[in-house]
């Protein structure tokens, strides 16, 4: 850089990858000062990672190659729950692998990060994953809460009603893989618009446009599956649940229920409200496992977890 | 020619100067500079009687707007700000003010959207993985056989992990996991530093948010104050309090 003194070419995006990479330096001082700009977010070139000024962007300056997006360090390591990961670096976020690499659904941000090269190997590779975001997604909000399972498993058939826009179904698509499938169900059209612009881009989801309210209409697309997961502010939902389980849910299956406590009874409690929508789950033959409230990331919501028509064994030894 | 002569004559006038043993007390005052000061001197000492006339002459029953409209502000006697508000608004007209109004709600707007979209952009890479004072109200309940299962329920037990990962809600993997990937020792020296970048991301959410907060609030108290402009009858119902705008209430009235 010329010594132009002062910032230099702060936020000129025309830096060549290599050479003194993203370190910059600051114009015509001491060259180990300050990393100068950029060093937070890798490759983005427009704007060299955001206001330097205010920490946290710093870096000595290294050479590292200019990556992908998410080129500073992350590091991601495998969640409790298959197919789940959790990435921490700049983020500190909830991922799925991404089923479609370089395709984001709903505009949520993707990190793609190299695997170092498997034994025989020589080339390293690339996999890509998604930020699943807790704030949107009740499933991920109950991850992070600590559900000890969510019954969405690499190969798993899973009931998904109330899909919506395909925002959260993406994830669990991605978390069952190919040999998995989503049956997602949405009554809305307009969000069920959205929906299908998502199953056009990964087969194993199959969107339903109908009316959860009457399983009947769609019970031939949809075979035995190994559990539902419900998501649909109703005040009926425990019954949408358990007619839906009748018909397409095998015995000891799962169901894994999202319940707004406002939506059901917005004047009782909302611990009275959940209570309730559980013995209506156990008079619909369900057995209840678990429950989590999805604090920090939603108010009086809760997810609750039960076995659908669970085997006798156990009591009988 | 006598004015040649006279001009050939003439002695230039020398004025006196200061002596140089009186020097310290500056330039010479000559009759000019007397009649200068005096009068300035009278000027002020009428002033002041008048002033002192006028406060012996006041009517301490009488109301008068400078009560109002002024303050004593570090000694100095000021007009408030209300007053200068005022005033200035007299000055600018009526419709400049409610055009200047309606752009300062524009902005408001404008950065309460920018900071909210900033806020949730934020938000969707930063999920508080680690416990804040909200997840803290979080209640997980496990549904369990009988009495006795709960009373010897063990935690780690149940989710089949380590005892020192049982209380890390976001993430239990569950022992098999653990021996087959270790997981990374913390304290490198690399991790450190994501952290304090992490934390900074956490922060900046958090000043955020608090700034959206505040937008929100001064936009309240614009709309009230836009509102109270327009038209219909009114009455105030709530005075403003604890930084929200004072309520109204408008009489009915059908329209057209």
């Amino acid at each position: 850089m010329s010594g132009f003194g002062g910032r230099g070419r702060g936020r000129g995006g025309g830096r060549s990858p290599g050479g003194r990479g993203r370190g910059g330096g600051r114009g015509g001082f001491s060259p180990g000062g300050r990393g100068g700009f950029g060093g937070r977010d890798g490759g983005r070139g427009g704007r060299g990672g955001g206001r330097g000024g205010r920490g946290g962007g710093r870096r000595e300056g290294g050479m590292r190659p200019g990556g992908m997006k998410g080129g500073t360090k992350v590091i991601v390591e495998p969640h409790r729950h298959e197919g789940v990961f959790v990435a921490k670096g700049k983020e500190d976020a909830l991922v799925t692998l991404n089923s479609t690499p370089g395709v984001a659904v709903y505009g949520e941000k993707r990190i793609s990060v190299e695997v170092p090269p498997a034994t025989g190997e020589t080339v390293a590779t690339k996999v890509e994953y998604r930020v699943w975001n807790p704030f949107r997604s009740k499933i991920a909000a109950a991850i992070l809460g600590g559900v000890e399972n969510i019954w969405i498993k690499p190969g798993y058939k899973v009931l998904y009603i109330g899909a919506a826009a395909g925002t959260s179904v993406s994830h669990v698509s991605d978390i069952v893989g190919p040999t998995g499938a989503v049956y997602a169900v949405e009554f809305s059209h307009r969000p069920g618009r959205d929906l299908l612009g998502v199953a056009k881009q990964r087969t194993n989801i199959i969107p339903i446009i109908e009316d959860a309210r009457h399983p009947l209409k769609y019970r031939m697309l949809i075979g035995m599956v190994d559990s539902v997961f419900a998501d649909v502010a109703q005040p009926d939902q425990a019954r949408i649940v358990a007619l839906n389980s009748h018909y397409f849910l095998k015995n000891g299956g799962h169901a894994v229920i999202a319940i707004k406590a406002s939506c059901i009874d917005s004047t009782a409690a909302p611990e009275a409200v959940f209570q309730r929508e559980v013995e209506k789950l156990r008079s619909e033959n369900f057995k209840p496992i678990e429950q989590v409230t999805l604090e920090p990331y939603e108010r009086d919501h809760a997810v609750v977890v039960a076995e659908y028509r669970p085997k006798k064994k156990k009591s009988k030894e | 020619m006598s004015s040649l002569r006279n001009a050939v004559k003439r002695v230039t006038h020398k004025e006196r100067a200061q002596p140089q043993s009186r020097a310290h007390l500056g330039i010479l005052e000559k009759k000019k500079d007397y009649r200068g000061r005096a009068q300035d001197y009278h000027r002020k000492e009428a002033r002041i009687k008048a002033i002192q006339e006028k406060v012996a002459m006041r009517n301490p029953d009488e109301f008068y707007f400078g009560m109002k409209n002024a303050q004593v502000l570090d000694g100095k006697h000021r007009k408030t700000l209300e007053a200068k508000q005022k005033e200035f608004e007299a000055d600018v007209g009526l419709d400049t003010v409610r055009i200047m109004k309606t752009q300062d709600l524009g902005y408001v707007r404008m950065q309460k959207q920018r900071d909210a979209k900033k806020v949730e952009r934020l938000q969707s890479s930063l999920h508080f993985l680690a416990d804040n004072s909200e997840s803290k109200k979080r209640k997980h309940t496990i549904f369990v056989e009988s009495r006795q299962v709960a009373e010897n329920f063990n935690v780690a037990e149940h989710f089949d992990t380590l005892p020192e990962l049982a209380g890390r809600t976001f993430n239990r993997p569950r022992k098999q996991t653990v021996q087959e990937i270790a997981l990374r020792a913390s304290g490198s020296g690399s991790e450190v530093g994501e952290a304090r970048i992490r934390g900074a991301g956490y922060k900046e959410m958090e000043e955020r948010k608090e700034r959206v907060q505040k937008l929100e609030r001064a936009e309240a108290h614009l709309v009230t104050e836009k509102l109270v402009q327009g038209k219909g009858r009114k009455r105030k119902i709530k005075a403003a309090e604890n930084g929200q705008p004072a309520q109204y209430k408008w009489r009915r009235k059908r329209q057209g």
